[in-house]
C-alpha cells in the first residue's frame, strides 16, 4: 500500500488513527499492540508470504536482542555477530544472489532460478535498522528489551518501508512515554500538515517532471545519442525527481508518525542547497548518513588509525553505502564517486585550502557560490549512474552531458530524443520552477519552525523561514489547496523512487 | 489574519477544506466532462466512465512509431496487457481494443491508422458474438475519436456538451437499480458482475443450450467487413494473425453451434489459419477463468496470447487451425455443438452434410 494511494489516504489510515486512540485512551498497551498489528496489516496488502519472513527476522533478532540485553556475559560479541550475518544472510539472497550469479555465471538454469526472486519491500531498511540494535545491545546501550516496543520499532508503518532508518534510542523512549498513544490536536495539525506538503511532492512535483528524466534514461538504454540539451535537461529532471520523490515521502512518513504521536528523525534539510559534498551528505537522506557514519565509518576504524586510514575508511563506507542502494555496478561506481567526492573534499579542507586561502582572495559571495555550483554538478553528474540501468546508459548520457553527441535543441530535448512526443515546453518549464523551489524555499523543517522540534539538536543554525507556520486560517486555507490538489493528483498512482532498495 | 482558537480548529478546518477542493473537483469531472473527452482533468483519466476509444486513439495517434505490432479487438481483448503481447509475439504490441467494438469499427481504424503508422503486425481478436451479432448502436459511449470518424472536432464534442447532466442522472438511476435488484434465478452470483446482466437488461445468463435466432444479414454483414479488413492489411503489406477468441459455456449458449462453425471456420479459411478457442472446450466450460459472463480474466488471456504466438495446438479446439483444416474445424464445432444440445434435452435439425467453408467465404477465397 502506497502513501499516495486512495486506499491509503481515505481507509487505512483514518481507521488505524481511530482505533490506536481508542485503544490508546484504554489501554496504551493495546493501543501499542494494535500498531503492531495495523503495521502488518499495511506490509501485508503487499505480500503476505513477505511479511511471514518480516516476522520470521524479527522474531530470530528478538531472540539475540533478548539475550544480549539480559545482563548475559559470555558470548555476547558471537551471538552479535551471528544476529548480523543472518541479517546480512538474508539482505544478500534477496538482493544481491541474482547480480552475484550473474556476474559468475552465464549458465542461464542458474540465473533463472535467481532471477524471479522478488525483494521484500523495505528490506535494506529493516535490516540496517536490526543490525544497529543488535550492536548497540552488545554494547548495553539498549537496556531493557521489551517484544512488543521492539516489534513496533521495526514495524511502525510510515518508517517500515523506506525509512527514515530511525534509531532504537529515538523510539523506545517515545513508547515508554506517558504521552503515548495519547491524543493530541497539535500532533494531528502538525503531522496534518507535513504529511500534506510531503504529498504533493510527491504527486504533484515528483511525477510531473519523472517523464522527462525517464525519456532521457529510456533513449540512453536504446542506444540513442544524447546530446547535450537533452543530457543536461533529463539528468537535471532526474536530480529534482529524486529529491521530491525521496523527501515527499519523508515527509509524508514523518507527518504519519507525528499524527500517532510518535516524532521520527528529519531525513532532508535541502540538499541542494550544499556548499560541499560533506555539507550534502548532512542534509540527504540524513538517517543513512548517520547509519553508514556510527556503525560503518567506525567499525572500519574512522579516523582513529591515522589519515591514509581515514581516506580508505571514508571511499569504502561511501561504497557500501552504493551497495547498499542496489545490486548493480551503477550503484556500486555511484557509491565510489561519493567516496572520491569526499576524500578529495576533506583533504582540500585539510590541505589545499589553508595554504591557498592566504594566496587566493576571492569575495566570499563568490566563493560560496562557486563552492556551491561544483558541488552541485557533482551530485547531477553522480545521479547520472544512480538512475542509469547500465553503465553503458550511464556513460552515454555522460557523454552527452559532455557535449560528444552535439549540442541540440530544448525543441529536440521536448520532443523527439527524450521519445516524450507529449513533452512540450511547459513540461521543460517545470524543471526551473523545481529547481527553484529546491534552492530557493525554505524546507519543510525551517516552515514548520518550533511547532515541530528536532528528535536531536543537530547543532545546525535555525534560520528564521520567510513562512513560518502557523495554525491560522491563512495557513489552514493554503494547505487545504495544496492538499487537494496533491490528493488529486494521487489519482494516478506511481511507486515511490526509494521503494526498489 | 484571522486567528483561529488553536491547532483542534486548524486541523478541522483543513481537513473540510482538502475534502471541498477534491469534492469540487471531483464533482467538476463527472459534470463538465465525464467521459474524459476534453481531457481537462486527470480524474476523467482513471474514471471508469471514460471513453476508451477516445483515450486510445489520442494515444496511439501519438506513439504509433513505437509499436511494432497493433491488436484490434473488443472488451474481452482488454485483458491482454501490453506487458503479455510483448513477452509471446516479442514485439511493441498496442492493445486497440475498445468496448463493443465490431468488424466495421476495426475497419474504420485501420483506414485511419494504415497511412499513418509503420506497424508491422496486426492481431485481430475475434469471437462468435463479434461475427455473429449486429454491432451496438453507436452511442456517445461508443464514438468513434473525430481522427477516426473523420468528423469535425465540433461535430464530434457539441453532442458531449450536451448531456452530461442526463449522463450523470442515468448513471446515477443504474446504480440504484442496480443495488436493489437481485440476479435473474439460477444465476450464478460470481457470473454476474456486469452490471448489465444484473439488472436484466441484457439477458445473456443461460443455464443451457437455448439459442436465440440467428441473423445471417449480420452475419454476412460482418464477414464482409472481416474481408475488407483482411484486404486492406494485405494491401499495406502488414501481416495479420487472427484469434478466435473463448466465449463462456453460458453466453455461447446464446448462439446457434451451427451458426457458429461456420463462423469460425470461415474466419479460419479466410485468414489462412488463425488460433481458435472458440467452442465448448476446456476453457468454455471453467467459470474460474472468467471475470463475468462475457469476459474472461486476465490469466485466461496471458495463456490465450501464449498459445496463439507458437502455432501449436494444445487440444481440441485451443490453438492453431490452418486454412485447410477449417472444414475439419466445422465438423468439430458442429459435433461439439450437438453433444451440448444433446445434453439439454434440446433436439437440433440434421446439419448440412458439408465440410466445408461456407457459402460467404468461399466466395472471397475465390477472388
Amino acid at each position: 500500500m502506497l502513501f499516495n494511494s486512495y486506499q491509503f489516504i481515505f481507509l487505512f489510515l483514518p481507521v488505524a488513527l481511530a482505533g490506536f486512540y481508542f485503544f490508546g485512551s484504554i489501554d496504551q498497551k493495546l493501543a501499542l499492540y494494535y500498531l503492531v498489528f495495523a503495521s502488518m496489516v499495511f506490509y501485508g496488502t503487499w505480500s503476505v508470504f513477505y511479511l511471514l519472513v518480516l516476522l520470521a527476522l524479527l522474531l530470530v533478532n528478538a531472540g539475540f536482542g533478548f539475550y544480549l540485553c539480559s545482563g548475559q556475559r559470555r558470548f555476547r560479541k558471537t551471538a552479535r555477530n551471528l544476529g548480523i550475518l543472518i541479517n546480512l544472510g538474508i539482505l544478500g539472497y534477496f538482493k544481491y544472489a541474482y547480480f552475484i550469479a550473474s556476474n559468475v555465471t552465464d549458465n542461464l538454469r542458474i540465473l533463472a532460478d535467481f532471477r524471479d526472486i522478488v525483494l521484500p519491500l523495505g528490506i535494506s531498511f529493516f535490516t540496517f535498522q536490526k543490525i544497529a540494535f543488535l550492536m548497540d545491545a552488545e554494547k548495553g546501550l539498549v537496556g531493557e528489551f521489551k517484544l512488543s516496543r521492539f516489534f513496533l520499532f521495526v514495524l511502525f508503518f510510515p518508517q517500515l518501508i523506506a525509512g527514515p532508518i530511525v534509531h532504537h534510542s529515538e523510539m523506545f523512549g517515545q513508547f515508554r512515554s506517558p504521552r503515548f498513544a495519547r491524543f493530541s490536536w497539535n500532533a494531528l495539525a502538525t503531522g496534518l500538515t507535513i504529511f500534506l506538503f510531503g504529498l504533493f511532492k510527491k504527486t504533484v512535483l515528483a511525477d510531473s517532471i519523472a517523464p522527462l528524466a525517464d525519456g532521457l534514461f529510456a533513449a540512453s538504454s536504446e542506444g540513442r545519442d544524447i546530446n547535450l540539451v537533452c543530457g543536461w535537461v533529463g539528468a537535471l529532471a532526474y536530480t529534482m525527481q529524486l529529491y521530491f520523490d525521496f523527501s515527499g515521502y519523508s515527509d509524508m512518513a514523518i507527518g504519519l508518525g507525528e499524527m500517532f504521536g510518535l516524532r521520527l528523525p528529519i531525513n532532508f534539510d535541502s540538499p541542494y542547497k550544499a556548499s560541499s559534498i560533506i555539507d550534502f551528505w548532512r542534509r540527504w537522506h540524513m538517517t543513512l548518513s548517520r547509519f553508514l557514519r556510527d556503525y560503518v565509518y567506525i567499525s572500519l576504524g574512522g579516523n582513529r588509525r591515522g589519515e591514509p586510514r581515514r581516506y580508505l575508511n571514508l571511499f569504502l563506507t561511501m561504497l557500501i553505502g552504493g551497495v547498499w542502494h542496489g545490486a548493480g555496478w551503477t550503484y556500486i561506481f555511484w557509491g565510489a564517486l561519493h567516496g572520491l567526492y569526499l576524500v578529495i573534499n576533506h583533504a582540500w579542507q585539510q590541505f589545499a585550502a589553508p595554504r591557498l586561502r592566504p594566496v587566493l582572495t576571492l569575495p566570499a559571495p563568490l566563493t560560496a557560490g562557486l563552492s556551491w555550483l561544483l558541488t552541485f554538478l557533482l551530485v547531477v553528474l553522480a545521479w547520472v549512474f544512480f538512475r542509469a540501468p547500465t553503465m553503458a546508459s550511464a556513460l552515454a548520457v555522460v557523454q552527452g552531458m559532455a557535449g560528444l553527441h552535439g549540442l541540440g535543441s530544448l525543441a529536440a530535448a521536448g520532443v523527439d530524443a527524450l521519445s516524450q512526443p507529449r513533452m512540450g515546453m511547459r513540461d521543460l518549464m517545470l524543471l526551473p520552477v523545481l529547481l527553484a523551489i529546491a534552492l530557493g524555499m525554505p524546507n519543510v523543517r525551517e516552515l514548520m519552525g518550533t511547532a515541530f522540534p528536532l528528535l536531536r539538536d543537530d547543532g545546525r543554525e535555525r534560520r528564521p523561514a520567510l513562512l513560518q507556520w502557523r495554525p491560522d486560517l491563512r495557513w489552514a486555507a493554503a494547505m487545504a489547496m495544496v492538499g487537494g490538489w496533491a490528493i488529486i493528483a494521487s489519482s494516478g498512482i506511481s511507486s515511490f523512487i526509494y521503494f526498489q532498495f | 489574519m484571522v486567528r483561529l482558537p488553536g491547532n483542534r480548529s486548524y486541523a478541522l478546518l483543513l481537513l473540510a477544506g482538502c475534502a471541498a477542493v477534491v469534492l469540487s473537483y471531483v464533482l467538476a469531472c463527472v459534470v463538465v466532462d465525464p467521459y474524459g473527452v476534453f481531457d481537462l482533468f486527470a480524474f476523467s483519466r482513471n474514471n471508469p466512465e471514460r471513453s476508451l476509444r477516445y483515450a486510445k486513439t489520442a494515444y496511439i495517434a501519438e506513439h504509433c512509431s513505437e509499436y511494432r505490432g497493433i491488436l484490434f479487438g473488443n472488451s474481452r481483448s482488454l485483458q491482454f496487457s501490453e506487458r503479455d503481447l510483448q513477452t509471446y509475439f516479442e514485439e511493441p504490441v498496442f492493445n486497440f481494443s475498445v468496448q463493443a467494438d465490431a468488424l466495421p469499427g476495426i475497419e474504420e481504424k485501420l483506414d485511419w491508422l494504415l497511412p499513418r503508422c509503420p506497424f508491422k503486425d496486426a492481431i485481430l481478436v475475434v469471437d462468435a458474438q463479434m461475427l455473429l451479432s449486429r454491432p451496438l448502436d453507436q452511442g456517445l459511449f461508443l464514438r468513434e475519436h473525430y481522427l477516426v470518424s473523420d468528423t469535425s472536432r465540433l461535430e464530434f464534442f457539441a453532442p458531449f456538451l450536451m448531456v452530461p447532466p442526463k449522463i450523470v442522472i442515468k448513471t446515477g438511476l443504474e446504480l440504484l437499480q442496480t443495488a436493489f435488484t437481485a440476479p435473474p434465478p439460477g444465476a450464478k452470483p460470481e457470473l454476474v458482475a456486469d452490471r448489465a446482466v444484473r439488472t436484466g437488461i441484457l439477458p445473456v445468463q443461460r443455464a443451457c443450450y437455448a439459442p436465440d435466432p440467428a441473423n445471417p444479414r449480420a452475419y454476412r454483414a460482418n464477414l464482409a467487413a472481416f474481408h475488407r479488413v483482411l484486404d486492406r492489411l494485405k494491401a499495406a503489406g502488414r501481416s495479420v494473425r487472427v484469434i478466435v477468441a473463448p466465449l463462456n459455456q453460458n453466453l455461447l449458449a446464446r448462439f446457434d453451434y451451427r451458426a457458429v462453425a461456420d463462423a469460425v471456420s470461415d474466419v479460419v479459411a479466410s485468414a489462412g489459419g488463425a488460433a481458435v478457442f472458440t467452442g465448448y472446450n476446456a476453457l468454455a466450460l471453467d467459470d474460474d477463468l472468467y471475470m463475468d459472463v462475457g469476459h474472461f480474466n486476465g490469466a485466461t488471456a496471458g495463456l490465450l496470447l501464449q498459445i496463439a504466438s507458437t502455432h501449436e495446438r494444445r487440444g481440441p479446439l485451443m490453438g492453431w487451425y490452418g486454412a485447410k483444416e477449417a472444414g475439419a474445424l466445422r465438423d468439430l464445432l458442429i459435433a461439439d455443438g450437438e453433444r451440448r444440445a444433446a445434453a439439454c434435452g434440446v433436439v437440433a435439425p440434421p446439419a448440412p452434410a458439408t465440410s466445408r467453408p461456407s457459402e460467404v467465404s468461399a466466395q472471397f477465397l475465390a477472388q
